[in-house]
């Protein structure tokens, strides 16, 4: 009950971090590269592999953990816009803006996963042998 | 103002049930990927629907709750890397694999039938 009431906050709040985020960058021209949603995107999935990399040496109590994975991290990130653009932006003519929009969202997501989960999880394995 | 709260109440309640419905088959199936792709691809076909009916064009509340807010939230991006990254940490290529084209090709080819069957509907 604790946790669910956490995840609904998280993603609220997610959701709104992802509403800033495109009223700060705008919305794109037809045919444009959708930036806003490329930007929640690759941000998100960085933190999520930071946040993974920290819970690998030190577990956070479940509610936190939820309230920033599955609530805040989920609500920010959003699968259903990037594939509405990307089939809005071949559905317009523009095949090579689509495709490019669909591999670089994928290839950022990956690497800055990947490259989170390592950084953190050197940092704070480090930070604990130092405290001991 | 009104903009904010719309997104926000949209956004917790598609959290909320994204993390109910990957509870369910974590609890059923053991692993946290089905439920997950499960919310992905409804949610995205789902928004396809909502932007390509003409109505919502013009429902500016509609699209904030609905789409931005609801359906925003319900799909995610940074679980599936997460997941993904895991995956290839774990050396399970194929398993990877699948779920990553399985993610992606399914929620492309969702989300162009939702946008063609919304467009069909005139209300």
């Amino acid at each position: 009950m604790k946790t669910s009431a956490c995840v609904a906050a998280g993603g609220a709040l997610g959701a709104l971090a992802r509403y800033a985020v495109a009223l700060a960058l705008g919305a794109p021209e037809s045919g444009a590269f959708p930036s806003a949603t490329f930007t929640a995107n690759a941000a998100g999935c960085l933190l999520i592999g930071l946040l993974g990399g920290l819970l690998a040496n030190r577990p956070l109590p479940e509610a936190l953990r939820e309230f920033l994975s599955t609530g805040f991290l989920g609500g920010f990130t959003t699968l259903s816009a990037f594939g509405v653009e990307t089939v809005r932006l071949a559905a317009d003519g523009y095949a090579a803006m689509a495709f490019a929009y669909a591999a670089a969202s994928a290839a950022a997501g990956l690497v800055a996963a990947s490259a989170g989960y390592a950084l953190a999880k050197a940092v704070f394995r480090n930070a604990r042998e130092d405290a001991a | 103002m009104t903009a904010f709260l719309l997104v926000a109440l949209g956004g917790g309640a598609g959290a909320l049930l994204r993390y109910a419905v990957q509870r369910a088959f974590i609890a059923r199936t053991g692993q946290p990927r089905a439920g997950t792709l499960l919310v992905n691809l409804v949610g995205t076909f789902a928004l396809g629907l909502l932007l390509g009916l003409p109505l919502t064009a013009e429902n500016r509340a509609a699209q904030l709750l609905v789409g931005t807010g609801f359906l925003g939230g319900l799909t995610t991006f940074s679980t599936v890397m997460a997941q993904l990254a895991e995956l290839l940490r774990a050396k399970r290529w194929r398993t990877a694999a699948g779920y990553g084209l399985g993610t992606f090709v399914c929620a492309l080819l969702l989300a162009a039938a939702g946008y063609a069957a919304g467009r069909c509907i005139f209300v």
